[in-house]
């Protein structure tokens, strides 16, 4: 197998278990399932056409720092969508609609009472993550959700080990006063 | 400032961590539609990075010395020229020129004020005649 080839095998790898996750991540920064997949469809194209040579270990951060990017550049495109058509309706807000898929029945789980309970406090937890400020977002989507290690999510946001730490704290402090104590108690 | 690592962190605080961590990677999910609009996506990409660089580069490197030196030889052909001095004309000339470009056109138009010519003069004369003719001022 050529070099092209194995390296184009590996990134479709690498693409394929990362992209449900950087879906979610778009979809809770934006607020919109369809904007996520745009967002993710670009990065994955981004990072063939720059990154697609350079070798697997750093595909991740890459790929992390460009869904953020397209992230950032969408919320900026919003806002002036937003400040010039100010007269038409707030867009709409998908996750606070139920989707098809989250009425449909999980078998995984017995009871329909603690299955709302789960999807509220999902949607909870969503609701508080997307009101952070971005790069505690970026923190806590890193730290905790992606499970990086300091150094790791320090290269993917450009910024010092201290800086990840201290918004990773904010991050925690606001999502905790947000949700309440007993949050991650429920169910 | 409180700056914490996941390792650092109180049981209150890893207990929301890991709840939050274990329902966001649950909700990790794609339908049948978007995995398909996706694996487009990701088929795109194999074709992006299997396609082999060098044959862009072997032409690349054909192509860009040829056009330095294309380039190279258009400006070459325009060499500089030093420029020669030319003999100064004398004040002799330089007077009999001027003189040529000053002199008044035979039929140009020229402004003349009437106001000190002959005719002012004419009128001026006939009404101071005219005043001690007349027995008293001929305005009073």
């Amino acid at each position: 197998m050529s070099d092209e080839a194995s390296s184009a095998a590996q990134l479709d790898v690498f693409l394929a278990g990362a992209q449900a996750r950087a879906v979610r991540v778009a979809e809770i920064a934006t607020r919109s399932r369809d904007d996520a997949l745009d967002i993710v469809q670009d990065a994955m194209l981004h990072l063939a056409r720059a990154y697609g040579r350079r070798p697997a270990a750093e595909w991740p951060p890459l790929f992390h720092r460009i869904v953020e990017n397209k992230i950032r550049d969408f919320q900026r495109r919003q806002t002036v969508r937003n400040r010039v058509f100010f007269w038409r309706t707030a867009q709409t807000d998908d996750l606070d609609e139920p989707q098809l898929e989250d009425l449909t029945p999980d078998l995984s789980v017995p009871d329909a009472t603690e299955r709302l309970m789960q999807a509220e406090a999902l949607q909870r937890l969503e609701r508080a993550i997307a009101a952070l400020p971005d790069r505690q977002r970026q923190a806590f989507v890193l730290r905790v959700w992606d499970g990086m290690s300091t150094e790791e999510a320090a290269t993917v946001m450009g910024c010092s080990d201290g800086s990840v730490k201290t918004h990773l704290s904010r991050a925690l402090l606001a999502l905790r006063t947000k949700l309440g104590a007993a949050w991650s108690l429920e169910t | 400032m409180n700056t914490i690592d996941l390792e650092q962190l109180t049981a209150a605080d890893r207990a929301f961590v890991e709840a939050a961590r274990s329902r966001l990677r649950a909700s990790e999910s794609l339908n049948y539609v978007e995995a398909a609009r996706l694996s487009a996506t990701r088929a795109q990409v194999r074709e992006l990075v299997s396609q082999p660089r060098r044959s862009i580069a072997v032409w690349g490197w054909a192509a860009a010395p040829a056009a330095v030196a294309l380039v190279a030889l258009s400006v070459l052909r325009f060499t500089a020229v030093a420029p020669t001095s030319a003999p100064q004309p004398t004040a002799d000339v330089l007077v009999e020129l001027a003189a040529d470009v000053n002199a008044p056109e035979p039929d140009a138009l020229m402004w003349v004020s009437d106001e000190a010519g002959p005719d002012f003069y004419r009128d001026l004369e006939f009404y101071q005649w005219l005043q001690s003719r007349s027995p008293a001022e001929p305005n009073a």
